[in-house]
């Protein structure tokens, strides 16, 4: 695996998404993305999200790359630049593994947008970090996401019950696996 | 801040369990016999050792200008019924930060039984309550256990390891800081329950460095080596001395309990067992080896029951994993025998370590990938444990 502290956070795009670090500017965007009840449903964010909560979240993500080794990305649509999602990797050194979570503004998803950025950073973590496995979890109701996960080769691995606490309440988590020389459609 | 000026002496304070008052004359015998102890020179950077009486002498004569001049407050702590010494304390006023610093060093004799934690909580509440200090320190040496318990014991917070923050006894020491704010909850703030678990036959309990040697014994072995992480073959006494240095730091920290399993009668260690915990989503991962000469007589089965109770009943784990590789068939049953279910095959879930072939496919991958390990995921629910 590569030295993580050499590595810059990157931009990365595939002509219509572009996966990019977080700016300051991003605050306002971030919070009306997260301050969304579908989204609070599956992802341990705070709720109401607020401005202040937004800007915490771009702010801290530098110090999180730098220190935690938790990736963390802004989702923009190339033609108009705006902002349709946030995704990032969380890397387990030791293991050189990492574990990719996302989530789509409410109005962009069914475009294929978790699709196309779960592609970028998948090909991040591969070819760039030499990572050996990624891996990711979602809860077993969430069928949207886990027909993303599973169109992007990931293969299901188990049933993790009573696995996470998010805002107090446990919850089951399937957990799915990608290995660099699993195949992976349409790359 | 109160106006220092208006406190002429540091006043005695007293709980009824310790009582704190100024330094006497009379107290040299005891105080010079204290100071000559192992842990003392190991840990209490600033006292003198060997000690001898005339270091006693100078602090003595030096003592009454220590408030005055220095804002440095001293007790000597004593048994209210007996005045016996038992330790000694100091309180550091740090004006500009409205703050204090703490500092103590119990006698030899007197530790174990809450002396050391009773007085820090005097001084605690009269630095907030009559100074009106904002924050109160205390460092104390990455390996001093007993310390960090007084500290937590006080209510302190931990807030990190500064390391390399001084040089003292000719080696540059890692410190941990621990602080308490004026509005803290005044509370303990131990973050593990002290883990001394017994069924009769065995004893779990943390490690300690009079382990050592057997650890190295235990470990030196190529089935242990073979399936536990990050064991390496041949095993050294330094990594032995290691492995319990850093299971007491970890336990001291909080976030892991790897416990040495012992025969209860004789005291032999049988083995090891671990749980790291996962705070953050009230789980915690079950880890253990143990000794050639103990195997197939139960004994992880055994160490498992107490830490699988201990885990759920003391420190407020919601679930608990096992994760072990598919072909330990031996792990694979206890977590079954424990009731602990299967949820999964996490493939290649661990980075392969130079030189152990577990699974049978740590040959380069295709294209020249490195080699990695799959890992059976086993997890038991607290609501699911038959107690």
């Amino acid at each position: 695996m590569k030295d993580l502290s050499e590595i810059e956070l990157p931009s990365l795009s595939d002509g219509s998404l572009d996966l990019r670090p977080w700016r300051t500017a991003d605050a306002a965007a971030v919070a009306a993305m997260c301050d969304d009840p579908s989204v609070v449903r599956y992802v341990p964010v705070p709720s109401p999200y607020t401005l202040a909560d937004g800007e915490e979240w771009v702010n801290d993500a530098e110090r999180k790359w730098r220190q935690d080794r938790w990736a963390q990305f802004a989702v923009t649509r190339r033609e108009t630049g705006e902002l349709v999602a946030s995704c990032g990797v969380k890397i387990d050194v030791e293991r050189r593994s990492g574990e990719i979570g996302y989530l789509v503004k409410k109005e962009a998803r069914r475009t294929g947008v978790a699709s196309g950025a779960v592609r970028l950073l998948v090909a991040w973590c591969f070819d760039e970090l030499e990572l050996g496995r990624l891996q990711i979890r979602a809860e077993p109701g969430n069928t949207a996401s886990r027909r993303t996960i599973e169109a992007r080769g990931f293969q299901y691995e188990g049933l993790l019950r009573a696995y996470d606490l998010i805002r107090g309440e446990r919850t089951d988590d399937v957990i799915y696996s990608l290995l660099p020389d699993d195949p992976q459609p349409g790359r | 801040m109160k106006d220092l000026g208006d406190i002429a002496h540091p006043p005695v304070l007293t709980d009824g369990v310790v009582r704190l008052r100024e330094l006497r004359a009379a107290d040299k015998a005891a105080v010079v016999k204290a100071c000559n102890d192992g842990l003392l020179e190991r840990f209490c950077y600033r006292v003198p050792y060997p000690y001898h009486e005339n270091d006693f002498v100078e602090f003595l004569a030096y003592n009454e200008h220590f408030w005055a001049t220095d804002l440095m407050a001293n007790w000597t702590v004593v048994d209210p019924q007996s005045d016996e010494l038992l330790a000694m304390i100091s309180l550091e006023v740090l004006p500009l930060r409205q703050a204090g610093e703490i500092g103590y060093w119990c006698a030899p004799w007197a530790r174990g039984r809450g002396v050391m934690s009773a007085a820090v909580r005097l001084v605690r509440d009269w630095a907030f309550d009559e100074l009106e200090l904002e924050r109160l320190e205390l460092t104390t040496d990455v390996d001093n256990i007993g310390s960090q318990r007084v500290a937590q014991a006080a209510g302190f917070r931990r807030e990190g390891v500064m390391r390399g923050y001084l040089t003292a006894r000719d080696r540059r020491a890692d410190d941990v800081l621990f602080a308490m704010s004026l509005g803290d909850l005044r509370e303990p703030l131990v973050p593990l329950p002290d883990p001394w678990l017994e069924d009769g036959r065995l004893v779990v309990r943390p490690f300690e460095p009079d382990d050592i040697p057997a650890v190295r014994h235990a470990c030196d072995d190529p089935d242990v080596a073979h399936w536990i992480h990050l064991v390496p073959h041949p095993y050294s006494l330094a990594d032995a001395e290691q492995f319990v240095v850093e299971s007491r730091r970890r336990l001291a920290a909080g976030d892991r309990a790897r416990l040495a399993v012992a025969d209860a009668q004789t005291g032999e260690l049988l083995g090891s067992i671990s749980l790291d915990l996962f705070a953050d989503r009230q789980a915690a991962e079950i880890g253990y080896w143990v000794t050639r000469q103990a195997r197939r007589r139960g004994v992880a089965l055994a160490a498992a029951r107490l830490l699988v109770r201990w885990a759920f009943e003391e420190v407020a784990v919601e679930r608990l994993e096992i994760l072990t590789y598919p072909g330990n068939a031996a792990s694979q049953a206890l977590a079954e025998k424990l009731g602990f279910r299967r949820e999964g095959l996490l493939r290649g879930f661990l980075a392969v370590e130079p030189g152990k072939d577990r699974s049978g496919r740590a040959e380069p991958r295709a294209g020249g990938l490195p080699p990695r390990d799959d890992q059976v995921q086993f997890a038991l629910l607290k609501g699911d444990w038959k107690g």
